[in-house]
């Protein structure tokens, strides 16, 4: 068992923790100053894993997410929060990789949409998924016809979630986030892959 | 675009996803489905059923992840790192 990490370079657990209290309690102006917390410490544990485990690390979302859950939730005061944090970490995931991939496609095709955050030197590594814009913007159309399908693939997919874990932090059945997700993987797998044989 | 309500086509999608592959035609037809709906909802499971594995694996985002660590990156908001945790070895 590896102990949890020292206190985060980031924001105090206390806050954290305070912000998931309030917005479970209806506010949503703890939302807007939660989402840009677990944005940078998201983005900030990627850089510091793979700095760390250059030759053989085996990072995955999942393990991302639970690191940052560990670090910056009181694990006295989980309850609810718990179960809140994983879908909030989900959606931040969602935008953490969207945001990489739509600059590292602006530097590639060496247009002008990169952000000040970007080296202009850095090469543009071959390993982005090549449809993982196409699969952002069909996602974005998803989330018009159900955003709870849309939840559910922020969940699985950019969080690295099982059924039952996606289940619990959106407070749905196994059963609806099967069907769901069933749906939401064939549907988006249509509309990035183009029409599917048959 | 009269696209019959995302609900319904969900349901269905669902429904014929109970029966083995072979039946579902069938249970489309027996369902007396108006041909647009029929459509959209062979459409997508021809789609499940074409999938495999997509979405099911996050290989392709742990490799952007390890994009995410290429050398030269500015931090946006520079949070001071932590010299315990990187020199960390790994579990």
């Amino acid at each position: 068992m590896e102990p949890s990490l020292p206190p985060p370079a980031g924001p105090p657990s206390s806050d954290v923790t305070q912000l998931l209290v309030a917005y479970n309690d209806g506010d949503r102006a703890a939302l807007d100053r939660l989402l840009p917390l677990l944005y940078d410490e998201l983005r900030s544990l990627a850089r510091r894993h793979l700095r760390r485990e250059r030759d053989d690390h085996t990072l995955s979302t999942t393990g991302l997410v639970h690191e940052a859950f560990l670090r910056l939730v009181d694990q006295r005061q989980v309850g609810h929060n718990r179960a809140h944090f994983f879908a909030l970490a989900a959606r931040v995931m969602r935008r953490v990789l969207v945001d990489y991939a739509r600059r590292a496609g602006a530097a590639r095709r060496g247009a002008g949409e990169r952000p000040a955050s970007f080296d202009e030197h850095a090469h543009v590594p071959e390993a982005v998924p090549e449809n993982l814009f196409a699969l952002a913007e069909a996602l974005d159309r998803l989330e018009k016809l159900s955003e709870r399908q849309a939840r559910v693939v922020e969940c699985r997919y950019f969080a690295g979630l099982s059924v039952e874990e996606t289940a619990e932090a959106l407070g749905l059945s196994v059963a609806t986030v099967k069907r769901d997700w069933a749906l939401a993987r064939a549907w988006l797998y249509r509309e990035v892959a183009g029409t599917p044989p048959g | 675009m009269s696209t019959p309500s995302w609900d319904r086509i969900a349901s269905l999608f669902s429904d014929a996803l109970a029966q083995p592959p072979g039946a579902r035609p069938a249970f489309l037809d027996g369902a007396h489905l108006d041909p647009a709906v029929r459509e959209e909802v062979a459409s997508l499971l021809a789609a499940h059923e074409a999938s495999a594995d997509f979405l099911e694996r996050a290989s392709a985002l742990a490799r952007l992840l390890d994009a995410l660590a290429w050398p030269g990156e500015r931090t946006r908001s520079p949070g001071p790192s932590d010299p315990r945790a990187l020199g960390r070895p790994s579990a």
